[in-house]
């Protein structure tokens, strides 16, 4: 049992999203607070027999479940293809929303915390305010943001940023140095237009990420600071340049440590994931929701807390197995 | 370190900036103005053609205009069928298309950012749509109207003081509603099938949007809901085609009116709606 | 350089059109549907808040109480709720609770509790009761067991124990992760806007079906969401180095803001 006696360190003492790690460095304990008493656990047992007799069997008794044993069922959670079998949503876009916006956000994270700890008074600021905003926002928020705010920014800058852009660098710069800024311009809409055709995917992954690499950079600092001083010094006196002493001694030794941490956030922003349904997302819940939906037939009772159900477990259980992962790896480095 | 309340400062001074530099704050219409090279007419057909493929944006969770079935992964419907009889006018085969999913939020912004060619998904046709993206001529003239479970006090929209009525936030359907019932309660939800999730939940006393997407959810369970209060609105149902592509604009509505001579738009009709609604119509005009 | 016309020309669309016309207008004219948007955000995320810290007392006294079954049933809620989306909770209490004949609409005297408020709030209570529960375990679970055995042999009877020994010290150590939970929650409570809870998120998304000028509205969202969840913040550190400033030190040196 991952999560009964031994307690979590994460690294990352921050409020993260929806699923707030815990900061308490609680000492390992063995055995109960208090001495075992026969009649408590009995009495324990008891409940839970009850609990088991009168609310887990009838549910599972009187739930409509057939539509469960029908392969097409799951193949539409899975991945809702369309008639040619090309996936559009899922189980497949939650998985692929939430791993990719971890994956940018590590890496816009380790930025950000480079930012961060910057003598730079001007970086040190901007990735403090970025860092300070984003985590005082609600991921719902962010996302809808994005959502709505994107198109108008693409339309914006189609319409008005590259032709009004485009026609000043003419008019002002010449041939040379003004088709230069033209092609920029012209080439960064694309970027632009990009994360539009991409959506609502693009969107999605974008809005997590604005979030989490904010979470990500608190990471990485708090991994980079753990690492001792001593070490540094140690690495300095040896003579080692100073992107070696971080390269070679304190990234390694960090990013181990972070590993579990980036674990936990992905849980987080795999549940998160169910946000972007609200935008139009077709990934797990709404797959969930669209199927009972559908599934409202003359004479048939609806399957509204089955389907719930059933996509709650996935999520369960691919957010369970990532936190016994990402608990072993923490007692793995706790030895 | 910089401490929290300059954060603060500095966190809404780069809000406010990053708003003045990067958002339209355009009242309708939108940035896409006659003004820009990219709205110039352009011939899109031939782009269609070398494609291959005609790129529609449809409802997925719309019964009778646009549902993805989940058993047979095919969205089923009248807007779907409407955008195949397109695709086979134009390309030849009706497997010639890609439907991608639009809600009433990123309808327009699909149109205007080119991600489809044509949006077919119940879209009323209003002067605010008309000035953002071209709309075809009438392919369904549909009327806002009531659901209430059988035997409830509600005749019609008079009665709907102090009842909570649910519909979908922003929609056409909530603005009608809350002119004609102002003193009415709103639980305002994000798609028609939660609403009628909600109706028949009793978490709400009645709902309303057009009369036919209200018929496609009586027909679920005919014995337990009925319409009230006639068509108390006119929604037409048009085409949205991105302002500029005046050629497809012209094919989609020679093809619509070829469609309603034809019988082929009574075939998609009596295919679709009339199960439902039990009556015959003709092709609005 | 960029000269001023030229840049004026690339504003002009940013700047209202008509006189009479200007940034944040329908934030100051719709006013009044804000506050209400963040009365109720508040009031929600109160009883929210009361929820979840009874659910997780409740729950964090089972975990550490000798009783295996107790234990399953605390085991299994605190893992279920932490490892599902809330969104699907609050779905599963709003569109599905009634199907089993659960009615959440609650007409107490005067007072009215709307279906979506009922499942907005037990929804919310119920997640974060989960995150409680772990906290408050971990905090009575931190201290040392060589006290509770020294209280129980002194002859203290275990609530005695509880509330003469392990509580006090608990408390210190779980007041600031519980301020987080808290603060994480009240962001959490924008997600209920989707089962229709009229708070901020709903009022805005309202008036930006009315207005579509998105991105005053949005930035005034924000900063009412900042406005509340910042305070937290701060409190949150007071209260860290309130009662423990030698963990908030290491945090610090750590570089982590809790």
């Amino acid at each position: 049992m991952p999560s009964s006696d031994s307690e979590v360190r994460t690294i990352s003492d921050s409020s993260s999203g929806t699923n707030p790690p815990l900061v308490l460095p609680a000492p390992r304990r063995r055995g109960p607070l208090v001495t075992p008493n026969r009649v408590f656990n009995l009495l324990g047992w008891l409940i839970l027999a009850l609990i088991v007799v009168f609310l887990v069997i009838p549910a599972a008794r009187h739930g409509n479940w057939e539509p469960f044993g029908d392969a097409n069922t799951w193949h539409y959670l899975w991945d809702t293809p369309d008639e040619n079998g090309k996936p559009q949503g899922g189980l497949v876009y939650t998985l692929y929303v939430g791993i990719a916006a971890c994956l940018i956000s590590t890496a816009v994270g380790f930025v950000f915390a480079l930012g961060r700890s910057s003598n730079n008074r001007f970086f040190h600021g901007f990735c403090s305010v970025y860092i300070e905003l984003m985590r005082a926002l609600p991921s719902y928020l962010i996302i809808f943001y994005v959502f709505i705010g994107l198109p108008k920014f693409a339309s914006f800058y189609n319409s008005v940023v590259w032709p009004g852009a485009a026609a000043w660098a003419r008019a002002h710069l010449g041939a040379g140095l003004g088709g230069a800024v033209e092609f920029l311009v012209e080439k960064f809409s694309y970027v632009v237009n990009f994360a539009f055709q991409w959506q609502p995917p693009g969107f999605a992954i974008m809005g997590l990420s604005l979030y989490t690499s904010a979470v990500m950079a608190e990471i990485f600092r708090a991994g980079i600071l753990s690492i001792e001083k001593g070490q540094l010094e140690a690495a300095y006196s040896l003579g080692l340049k100073p992107h070696h002493t971080i390269i070679n001694i304190i990234l390694p030794q960090a990013l181990r440590r972070m590993v579990p941490a980036i674990v936990s956030q992905l849980i987080t922003l795999i549940k998160d994931t169910s946000l972007a349904s609200i935008i139009a997302l077709q990934e797990l819940t709404r797959a969930g929701k669209q199927f009972y939906e559908f599934y409202l037939e003359p004479g048939k009772p609806p399957i509204v807390l089955e389907t719930l159900f059933v996509v709650a477990a996935i999520y369960f259980v691919i957010c369970y197995a990532l936190s016994i992962i990402s608990q072993r790896l923490e007692m793995k480095q706790g030895r | 370190m910089i401490k929290p309340h300059s954060s603060l400062a500095a966190a809404l001074t780069a809000l406010c900036l990053a708003a003045s530099a990067a958002f339209a704050q355009t009242p309708t219409p939108a940035p896409s103005a006659s003004s820009t090279p990219s709205v110039e007419n352009k011939d899109v057909i031939p782009e269609i053609k070398t494609r291959g493929k005609l790129i529609v944006g449809c409802k997925y969770d719309v019964r009778l205009f646009g549902l993805n079935n989940p058993m047979t992964h095919r969205v089923e419907g009248f807007d779907a069928d409407l955008g195949r009889a397109m695709a086979k006018a134009l390309l030849g085969d009706e497997k010639k298309i890609e439907l991608v999913e639009t809600v009433s939020a990123n309808r327009i912004p699909f149109l205007t950012e080119n991600k489809v060619d044509i949006v077919i998904s119940t879209m009323t046709i209003t002067e605010d749509r008309k000035k953002q993206i071209d709309m075809s001529d009438v392919y369904y003239m549909a009327g806002q109207s009531l659901l209430v479970p059988k035997g409830s006090p509600i005749h019609s929209v008079k009665d709907l003081d102090g009842k909570i009525v649910t519909t979908v936030q922003g929609s056409t359907s909530e603005k009608n509603i809350q002119a004609a019932a102002p003193n009415a309660k709103f639980n305002l939800l994000k798609s028609y099938s939660e609403c009628f999730t909600a109706l028949g939940n009793k978490q709400a006393d009645a709902m309303t949007t057009d009369d036919i997407i209200l018929l496609g959810f009586k027909a679920t369970a005919p014995d337990k809901y009925e319409l009230v209060g006639g068509q108390f609105t006119q929604e037409p149902y048009g085409i949205g085609v991105r302002k500029g592509h005046e050629d497809l604009l012209k094919f989609v509505n020679d093809e619509l009116a070829k469609m309603k001579a034809d019988g082929r738009w009574k075939a998609l009709y009596d295919k679709h709606l009339k199960p439902v609604s039990g009556q015959s119509i003709e092709p609005p005009q | 350089m960029l000269t001023l016309p030229a840049l004026a020309n690339l504003l002009t669309p940013l700047l209202a059109a008509d006189a009479g016309d200007y940034f944040g207008k329908s934030v100051i004219e719709n006013l009044p549907l804000f506050l209400h948007g963040i009365g109720m955000t508040l009031t929600i995320s109160f009883w929210a808040a009361l929820i979840s810290f009874v659910v997780g007392l409740v729950v964090a006294l089972l975990r550490v109480t000798p009783s295996g079954g107790l234990k399953i049933v605390a085991v299994a809620f605190t893992e279920f709720f932490r490892n599902t989306p809330l969104l699907v909770q609050v779905y599963a209490f709003y569109f599905g609770l009634p199907k089993l004949g659960v009615n959440l609409h609650l007409q107490l005297g005067p007072f009215e509790v709307s279906d979506s408020f009922a499942a907005g709030t037990l929804g919310l209570g119920l997640y974060t009761g989960a995150y409680v529960a772990e906290a408050l375990r971990a905090g009575l679970l931190a201290v040392p067991k060589g006290q509770t055995e020294a209280a129980r042999s002194l002859g203290l009877s275990l609530l005695q124990t509880l509330r003469l020994v392990v509580v006090p010290q608990a408390v210190r150590l779980v007041l600031p992760p519980l301020g987080n939970l808290y603060s994480a929650m009240l962001k959490n409570s924008a997600i209920l806007s989707a089962v229709g809870v009229a708070d901020l998120m709903y009022q805005a998304d309202y008036v930006n079906n009315r207005s579509f000028r998105t991105f005053e509205i949005f930035s005034a969202v924000a900063l009412f969401y900042l406005m509340l969840t910042l305070p937290l913040g701060f409190l949150v550190n007071w209260l860290e180095n309130k009662f423990n400033p030698l963990r908030a030190r290491r945090l610090r040196l750590r570089g982590a803001r809790v």
